[in-house]
């Protein structure tokens, strides 16, 4: 990739770039370039269709990972009215990698947490890239109980590699903070829609995706391992990443065929980069359709429903022989 | 090896040390258990840890655990639930033929399957189902490594959250030993899933105010450790077993530096406060035995309640005709515990402990008989709706055990 734009996408970039500079002569020069711009632009939108169709599920893998993809914090921006993040796990410190708070969606608190990326390199790094450590997933457990304290909806909103893989992580117990929030989640008494918008990185993502409702953008992914890692454990060669991304079925798409996610929210052509408001609307409106369903549901009866819904996940048969 | 061989080549009496070929026979009747898969075919194992020569028929008395060094070699499935139960031919397993369907119709998973189904006699890489230790029902959730790394996907996922059910409807407590290296990717997402299932089962078990021991084995890690296993009411780790969440050359490639060696040993995931105690493989039933039956009685429990004196293995073999495997663990225990340290150690209380759980055993009616018979039980029992809870369990502890409110 360099600025931005996908090899796979160059001739469109390029098709695009004569375009402009055929309007910008049509307006400097007062020639009139109208009939070549249509025939251009016909071909461009024909060329746009065949390559965004047919991408493969490791292009949608480096799409989502694009720089200019909006963030957990520009989605809150855009779906809700007001936002007041909340702090800390009142253990340990504050994880930037997780952000949290209260919300209104359309005049109604909602609390909603989800990781942070970094939009330039200096809040990665502050961020940790959005890889949370288990103090940010104890903080998110901290809001969601509070969530259910005074009766509020939860909102997630997923973008996480995965949780840290880092000494200190380990030491605080990564995995034990992980299934905790698991099994804190998954009792929680109140609706919890969950939409992963970019990448779904196996426990990190599940450990604060256990919703009545899991919501996934077009080109987001979801799996039990990135691809990178599954390409090297397999095969000791990460070069065969899209390969193992294939294979791992982990697109929006395979998800909803496998019966994981319950929607699929569709994306501009080229990406949610390309239209972040689009793409927020498009989630706001998923978000209160399915969250206007759950309201009907008593307390109790959106604890089963979320149990019910993961227990039915398996694949499996009676061995014919046994 | 061939070195030391040598040594002993020409010496009949090695040959001749089978002087407990009696206790060795009644042990051949039940499932043989596996060899587990570090401890080669032949007479003597090399220990990985200290490099000591150990005789295999000594190491399988000893539980798989080097007499030198202590080290804890991996074991299967099938040898680790004939080390905790009571009698293997009493134990009832359960959703014993499910199997995968390969939902993702992953490359070469089908092939992998069947090549370590053949070298395990395993399905998948979980053993579940009913059995007793020191004479009370439990349900147990065994792992075996050997099968695809003790890795979860949806048999294994299933299988642990319909053992945690079924514990929850007979009102018994879990014992599950985990060995893995997570959730299996040949199933993808579907893998993952299995974590949320299983930590909800769990939880469900648990608001029926029922006991669940959670063991790491080595390695206990990721998906595994991310789910049902960091879960327990009590959590015990086994000497050297690597426990963690992210693995070793993932940590190192994103840290770009060398792990601490001990980071993700059990005990310093011990000393961090992830688990309640490191137990080693000796002492593991006898801890386990002893915190069940603390769980199970309706009336207080004290050392000096039991008349003292005699030998573990002494009253062992009164009460069961089977009593050379538990008489073997003791010893083992004692040699184990001389090796991973004094702080283990269980004391003065061991075994009048011991002595009430049978005499606990008797009192609930089960003998032998009984014992015989569990599938006809539970089926008796599941059948009512899962709001009874005859057995050792829930109505026995003194609380109520409607469904909590969440």
């Amino acid at each position: 990739m360099a600025n931005g734009v996908f090899e796979w996408e160059v001739p469109l970039v390029e098709l695009e770039k004569r375009i402009e500079e055929l309007r910008r002569f049509t307006h400097d020069e007062g020639i009139d370039f109208t009939e070549e711009i249509a025939t251009l632009e016909r071909k461009a939108e024909k060329l746009r269709r065949e390559i965004y169709a047919s991408m493969t599920p490791w292009q949608r893998v480096q799409m989502v990972r694009h720089s200019k993809r909006p963030t957990t914090l520009d989605y809150i921006g855009l779906i809700f009215d007001e936002f007041i993040e909340l702090h800390g796990d009142r253990t340990f410190r504050d994880d930037p990698a997780i952000v949290g708070g209260i919300a209104l969606l359309d005049g109604r608190p909602v609390t909603v947490v989800g990781p942070q990326k970094g939009r330039d390199t200096k809040e990665n790094i502050r961020r940790n890239f959005g890889l949370p450590h288990p103090e940010g997933y104890r903080k998110a457990i901290r809001l969601m109980e509070q969530a259910e304290k005074f009766g509020r909806p939860i909102i997630t909103l997923i973008d996480v590699v995965g949780a840290y893989p880092g000494i200190e992580a380990e030491e605080r117990g990564q995995g034990v903070v992980i299934a905790e929030s698991i099994r804190r989640m998954s009792f929680l008494r109140v609706p919890i829609i969950s939409v992963i918008t970019g990448e779904g990185g196996s426990g990190g993502a599940l450990a604060i995706g256990v919703g009545n409702r899991l919501l996934m953008l077009e080109n987001a992914w979801y799996s039990v391992i990135s691809p990178e890692m599954c390409a090297q454990i397999l095969w000791r060669d990460v070069k065969r990443a899209p390969e193992a991304a294939q294979s791992l079925r982990l697109t929006a798409k395979d998800l909803l065929e496998l019966g994981v996610i319950d929607e699929v929210i569709p994306e501009p052509l080229g990406g949610a980069h390309r239209g972040p408001e689009e793409v927020a609307a498009s989630i706001k409106a998923a978000i209160l359709r399915h969250l206007s369903e759950l309201d009907r549901l008593s307390p109790d009866e959106l604890v089963e429903d979320r149990l019910a819904r993961y227990r039915r996940i398996g694949a499996v048969a009676q061995a014919s022989q046994a | 090896m061939a070195k030391f061989r040598e040594i002993f080549r020409g010496k009949s009496k090695y040959v001749t040390v089978r002087a407990e070929a009696e206790a060795e026979s009644v042990k051949k009747k039940q499932q043989p258990s596996q060899p587990p898969k570090e401890v080669p075919d032949g007479l003597w194992t090399k220990c990985p840890q200290c490099g000591e020569m150990l005789y295999n028929k000594d190491l399988e008395r000893n539980l798989y655990v080097c007499s030198k060094c202590g080290y804890h070699f991996r074991i299967g499935a099938r040898e680790r639930l004939a080390q905790l139960v009571d009698d293997l031919d009493t134990f009832v397993e359960l959703d014993a033929g499910l199997v995968t369907t390969n939902p993702l119709d992953f490359p070469n998973y089908p092939e992998k399957l069947k090549a370590d189904s053949e070298k395990t006699g395993l399905l998948d890489a979980v053993i579940t189902g009913i059995g007793k230790i020191n004479g009370i029902e439990v349900v147990l959730a065994v792992m075996d490594f050997h099968f695809m790394g003790g890795s979860m996907g949806s048999v294994v996922g299933e299988r642990v959250t319909r053992a945690f059910e079924r514990a929850t409807e007979l009102g018994l407590p879990v014992v599950t030993v985990s060995v893995s290296g997570g959730a299996r990717m040949q199933e993808g997402i579907i893998s993952l899933m299995q974590m949320e299932k299983t930590c909800a089962a769990v939880e469900r078990h648990s608001r029926r105010g029922l006991l669940y021991i959670s063991v790491l084995a080595d390695p206990c890690m990721a998906g595994v450790f991310g789910s049902f296993a960091s879960l327990g009411d009590i959590n015990i780790a086994e000497p050297g077993a690597t426990v963690g969440f992210a693995g070793q050359r993932v940590i190192e490639e994103t840290i770009r530096r060398a792990l601490p060696p001990a980071l993700q040993k059990a005990e310093t995931v011990f000393a961090n406060g992830f688990v309640d105690r490191i137990v080693p493989r000796g002492q593991l039933k006898e801890t386990i035995g002893k915190l069940l039956l603390w769980h199970v009685t309706e009336r207080p429990l004290t050392p000096a309640e039991a008349p003292p004196g005699k030998e573990q293995g002494d009253a062992a073999s009164q009460a069961e005709p089977d009593a050379a495997r538990e008489g073997r663990g003791g010893k083992a225990a004692g040699e184990a515990s001389g090796t991973a340290g004094g702080s283990e150690s269980q004391g003065h209380g061991t075994r009048s402990t011991a002595r009430q759980t049978r005499s606990q055993a008797k009192r609930e009616g089960s003998s032998r008989g009984a014992a015989a018979r569990p599938a006809e039980r539970f089926v008796t029992v599941s059948s009512a709706g899962g709001t009874a809870s005859p057995a050792n369990g829930a109505s026995r502890n003194g609380r109520h055990h409607g469904d909590t409110p969440a």
